[in-house]
């Protein structure tokens, strides 16, 4: 096994997608392409169709129409591939990671395990490799003196920089964010934050749901908001959030920062 | 009412324990046996296909609804009219783990399920296949669940073996029945019988609370301090340290 990526890049690309659950339209026509390395906020009320586009990305939610790309290999493709879903799905997913809002630690693992399971198990990593990443990893969300606790010893904010930690040892060419922090306090909120905030320079095309605004303009450079299953404006976030042009993204705007 | 006295209960002792042996080994075997096979029935109830959960449903239930003895009876009393003989001890094997095969995977697929599908999504994501993912998350956390179960499972399986006596295996209630029809001390043996198989399955209800105490504790069902739940009877309406 080797750990080479089989992306070429992360470069993440929509072409007229298409889902829907059962009859109810979630997805109407998404086009979107994101470069290898963006960062990229997508923003929008519960029920615009973020979490399920993020999920598309890495084949957890199956799409209808449409193709999805990551990296140049089609993830998603149903009407050209019978089973929609890639055959290399479960290679492609290792470079793709994905950090929960509920973070899905392994309860049974400790966090140390947690983190070097998939880097032995799937990249075929050494013990003493994965356990000097993991390392590197914990120290960088500073929780290295947590590494032989269970996860649920942990506060929420805790778990949840384990769960980034976890990804990031797969190192991953792109990195979904579904709503990370809105399962926590404030306090853990920053912390958070923080973590990803500093990962955000490492390169790595980052999509990023969330409803922390500050934080969406702080850190990407281009916001995309969604509306009813489609996307209804993109702009660089500045711009975005200064200027929006959408009706659907002005209201949205008003009443999330009259909030908060 | 024949009198117990330690001599008689010395001189029984030997033979019964012969018999609680084989009863013993005989769970042994079938508990082995059963859990296997019902892991696999366990993730055939859970297919994704009618076909494959269909015919195992069929079987877990017809199981479940017949008594234990008629099960015995038929397999070696009936099987033989169409040919069929077994021994009677390959038959009391055979039979116990057709019979534990299907209540161990009712108790596997409800651990099984009890495993979040957030757990499995977070597997894939990290680019395991679903062999991995049922090998590394799933089955690893439905253990836990499903172990105190099974532990009483056990317990079960071994009272249960006293049923082996109508097929002729000569397990402890066997030789006591055929050590009473000689001496017509059934007040003595039976006791004795009773007392041995108390000895050996109350550590094993002992056994299954802490178990199951102690996966509770680690998976934070009902613990830790995630999701803190108290016992009201535990704690006491005045809310006491002690659990």
């Amino acid at each position: 096994m080797s750990t080479e990526s089989i992306m070429k890049s992360g470069e993440v690309l929509f072409k007229d997608v298409y889902k829907d659950f059962s009859g109810v339209q979630v997805l109407q026509g998404v086009n979107l392409s994101i470069a290898s390395g963006e960062v990229l906020a997508l923003l929008g009320q519960s029920g615009s169709g973020k979490t399920t586009l993020l999920r598309c990305v890495n084949g957890l939610e199956v799409i209808q129409k449409g193709k999805i790309e990551v990296g140049g290999l089609a993830i998603q493709d149903p009407e050209n591939n019978r089973g929609s879903l890639s055959k290399d799905i479960a290679k492609i997913r290792q470079s793709i990671g994905i950090v929960f809002q509920q973070f899905n630690l392994f309860p049974h693992m400790t966090v140390m395990e947690n983190v070097c399971v998939a880097q032995i198990k799937v990249l075929g990593r050494g013990e003493e490799e994965a356990r000097e990443r993991a390392r590197s990893l914990l120290d960088r969300v500073g929780l290295s003196e947590k590494a032989e606790s269970r996860p649920l010893q942990l506060s929420g904010g805790q778990q949840q920089r384990v769960a980034i930690a976890r990804t990031l040892a797969m190192d991953p060419r792109v990195l979904l964010l579904d709503e990370v922090t809105s399962s926590l306090d404030p306090q853990m909120t920053n912390d958070v934050l923080r973590v990803i905030s500093d990962v955000s320079k490492d390169g790595i095309t980052l999509i990023v749901v969330t409803h922390e605004m500050g934080f969406a303009r702080h850190v990407a450079k281009r916001a995309v908001f969604m509306h009813e299953g489609v996307i209804a404006e993109d702009a660089p976030s500045e711009q975005l959030f200064e200027n929006p042009q959408n009706e659907n993204t002005k209201k949205f705007l008003a009443a999330v920062l009259s909030h908060q | 009412m024949d009198k117990m006295t330690w001599s008689d209960l010395v001189e029984f002792l030997p033979t019964l324990l012969h018999g609680l042996a084989y009863s013993l080994g005989i769970s042994a075997v079938v508990i082995v046996l059963s859990v296997i096979a019902g892991i696999f029935v366990a993730f055939m109830r859970v297919s994704r296909f009618r076909s494959v959960r269909g015919p195992v449903l069929a079987y877990v239930e017809f199981i479940r609804c017949t008594p234990a003895l008629v099960q015995l009876y038929y397999i070696f009393y009936v099987l033989p009219i169409f040919g069929i003989t077994l021994q009677a001890l390959v038959a009391g094997i055979v039979g116990f783990t057709i019979i534990y095969t299907a209540y161990l995977s009712e108790v596997f697929r409800a651990a099984i399920n009890s495993v979040a599908k957030t757990q499995i999504e977070a597997a894939l994501s990290l680019g395991m296949s679903p062999s991995q993912a049922r090998r590394l998350v799933i089955i690893p956390q439905a253990a836990r669940v499903a172990l105190p179960p099974t532990v009483n499972y056990l317990l079960s399986l071994i009272k249960d073996t006293s049923l082996l006596s109508i097929i002729t295996i000569q397990e402890i209630m066997f030789r006591g029945l055929i050590l009473a029809s000689q001496t017509f001390k059934y007040f003595t043996i039976l006791t004795e019988i009773a007392f041995l198989y108390f000895c050996v399955c109350f550590p094993l209800t002992i056994l299954a609370r802490r178990l199951e105490a102690k996966f509770e504790r680690e998976l934070g069902y009902g613990s830790g301090p995630a999701n803190k739940k108290k016992n009201f009877f535990a704690v006491g309406p005045w809310g006491g340290t002690k659990a």
